[in-house]
């Protein structure tokens, strides 16, 4: 055994040579997959989110990605209105984005421009289209993301601001860098300067900016959106009207985000890191991740964004890996932990700081989301639902789960054809809608609706029959 | 030259190397695969604008950097290839003291990690880490020797000290 560090990382370096790597194609077809499916920009506004690898979304994605077998009992699911169709010669669509009872997707045409439509959710009624965004480019990447104040078309690093009412002239774009984050909130679309830390809030109709935060020496590195208790289920909803910036010295500065005026700065108990996982929700502050300064796997920080104060409530040491994180009750915190290769489920009691439960995750499970008490785990072979004591209400092989409601869960297949049902957490009754056919991406849902997208058309279905 | 052969180009030059980067920080090779592949799918999506970069190799470490600091993120990037494309192939096993070192490098914060990686693995200068990391020569000489220290305190009794065979701006 060698004592020389040279020589262990040389044997380091040698192992590292001989890990297959793919090739160059796919690597450019997988670009190419990701502009299709706007994975990249349902994350946060743009790519750059993505890339900053910290995203904006409070709550962890809840997926797996296993394809099942329609079940022949069921009938197709009822399609509301007629399809919404691409103009051909179409290249690619990107997945559907509902908001504002209106569903929005975009895709790309024979000339290579991007066009971008939306749809009644109800009526299925075509009520908005605009054509020939970016230009006639093989390597364009786009994607629609919609929120109840404005409809975001991101084109490479063009993000176009729509009016949801259509009736606006002053629809406007802005300009945004691969590593610049775009938040929107209730009270304007914030944007962060990656180069310098500059935050600019954007008039939503007009983009006019409402406030600028000059760069600071200790430049903001994060934007996070505070949810309140009254914004359910959709992400991009952050009625609580505070924005917190996450400083490079670890600081949390907790502003109005309709003045941008500095209402306080926390100093937490473990500097706040920028790719941790946030939570934000009913005046706490969570934050998931390993820490700055020592060698723990990860902690996980609680702080009351209304005193400042703050606590290190939960640390995992070495071997340990934080695979989700949600808030899961009152003074609540349920952490998803990760260990050679099994996972387990604990609810942390924020005030006590300890464990008031732990049971065993599915294998392999890298997501958690919480909705009132109840819990879904998943990302792994199997999506299990625990209920606010970690009793296991649910546990499905190789399917999408999603939340419709507090007491319901949609049930079905990530791409390809398959069977839609729904699951009563109260009654824990699986029922079968009916079966939608091949789709080539993700779909979008509202409590009552589905849409998923096909190669020339999207179709929305009516999930109460 | 097509944008596709410039980057096919560019991807045969530099992504053995991007892939020892995200080997050393992550330790698991499947881990780094995905984070390669992830890498240069982004790097195509923007190649373009990427074309003007002073340092295209920079920017795909920024990347593996992100994703590898949010396991989240990175097991994102599994299930999203899982999807979409075969498996890669199986690596090979690592060797004795690539374990032992794997091991050692996961109990060392994550700035401590890329500058060892960038140093060990990619032979850069102090110099050149700060440039790349945007901090002072001290504070990469700081994280180098502290580091090293956790390796060899991680490393348990075996190895009570380690040479480096020169100082450090020799790489």
């Amino acid at each position: 055994m060698p004592t020389d560090l040279d020589d262990i990382f040389g044997s380091l370096g040698r192992q590292a040579d001989a890990i297959p790597l793919g090739t160059a194609e796919q690597a450019r077809k997988r670009g190419r997959q990701r502009s299709r499916n706007g994975a990249l920009i349902a994350a946060g506004a743009a790519v750059c989110l993505v890339l900053a690898g910290v995203g904006v979304m409070v709550r962890p994605q809840r997926h797996a990605d296993h394809p099942v077998t329609p079940a022949p009992s069921a009938g197709p699911l009822p399609v509301v209105g007629s399809p919404l169709e691409f103009d051909p010669p179409v290249r690619e669509s990107s997945a559907p984005d509902v908001a504002g009872g209106k569903v929005y997707t975009a895709w790309k045409a024979g000339d290579g421009k991007v066009t971008v439509a939306g749809a009644d959710l109800h009526t299925g009624r075509l009520d908005w289209k605009v054509t020939g965004m970016g230009l006639d480019d093989e390597i364009v990447s786009y994607g629609v993301r919609a929120a109840e104040q404005g409809i975001m078309v991101a084109v490479n690093d063009q993000i176009y601001v729509y009016d949801p009412a259509h009736e606006n002239a002053n629809d406007w774009v802005l300009t945004a860098g691969d590593l610049d984050e775009v938040v929107p909130f209730d009270q304007a679309l914030i944007r962060r300067w990656d180069i310098n830390g500059q935050i600019d809030a954007h008039n939503w109709r007009t983009g006019r900016k409402l406030w600028t935060l000059e760069p600071q020496a200790d430049k903001a590195v994060r934007l996070i959106g505070v949810r309140a208790p009254s914004d359910g289920l959709t992400a991009d909803s952050h009625s609580d009207g505070r924005m917190l910036a996450v400083t490079s010295s670890g600081k949390i500065q907790v502003r109005d985000a309709a003045s941008g005026q500095l209402q306080r700065t926390i100093t937490p108990a473990s500097p706040a890191q920028a790719g941790s996982m946030f939570v934000a929700y009913d005046g706490w502050l969570y934050e998931g991740g390993p820490p700055c300064c020592d060698s723990s796997a990860y902690r996980v920080v609680a702080t009351n964004l209304a005193t400042g104060e703050s606590s290190v409530v939960l640390t995992e040491g070495v071997g340990h890996a934080l695979g989700g994180l949600d808030v899961c009750g009152p003074d609540r915190v349920c952490v998803l932990d990760q260990k050679d290769g099994g996972t387990s489920v604990s609810a942390v009691d924020v005030r006590q700081r300890k464990k008031i439960w732990t049971v065993a995750g599915p294998p392999d499970g890298s997501s958690l989301s919480s909705y009132n008490g109840t819990m879904l785990i998943g990302g792994g072979q199997n999506i299990v639902l625990l209920d606010a004591k970690g009793d296991e209400l649910l546990s499905t092989p190789a399917i999408h789960v999603d939340w419709l409601d507090p007491n319901r869960l949609l049930v079905m297949p990530i791409t390809g054809a398959g069977t839609v049902s729904v699951f009563d957490i109260t009654t824990r009754k699986l029922t079968e809608l009916g079966t939608v056919p091949q789709r080539v991406d993700m779909c979008a849902h509202s409590a009552d609706r589905l849409v998923c997208p096909t190669t020339t058309d999207l179709r929305i279905y009516s999930l109460t029959g | 030259m097509t944008a596709a052969e410039e980057f096919d180009d560019f991807y045969r030059d530099t992504s053995r190397r991007l892939a020892r980067y995200a080997y050393g920080l992550t330790g698991d090779p499947g881990d780094a695969q995905d984070l390669v592949q992830e890498a240069y799918a982004r790097a195509w999506q923007r190649w373009r604008r990427l074309a003007d970069y002073e340092d295209r190799e920079a920017w795909l470490r920024l990347v593996v950097n992100r994703l590898s600091a949010d396991r989240w993120r990175r097991l994102g990037v599994r299930r999203a290839r899982a999807a979409a494309e075969p498996p890669p192939p199986p690596s090979p096993p690592p060797s004795e003291d690539a374990v032992l070192l794997i091991r050692a490098m996961r109990t060392l914060p994550l700035a401590h990690r890329r500058a060892l990686a960038l140093h060990y693995l990619l032979d850069r200068s102090v110099a050149e880490i700060a440039h790349e990391t945007g901090s002072s020569v001290g504070t990469v000489k700081s994280w180098l020797s502290r580091g090293r220290a956790g390796l060899a305190a991680a490393l348990g009794g075996d190895h009570p000290a380690f040479v480096t065979n020169g100082a450090d701006d020799a790489h």
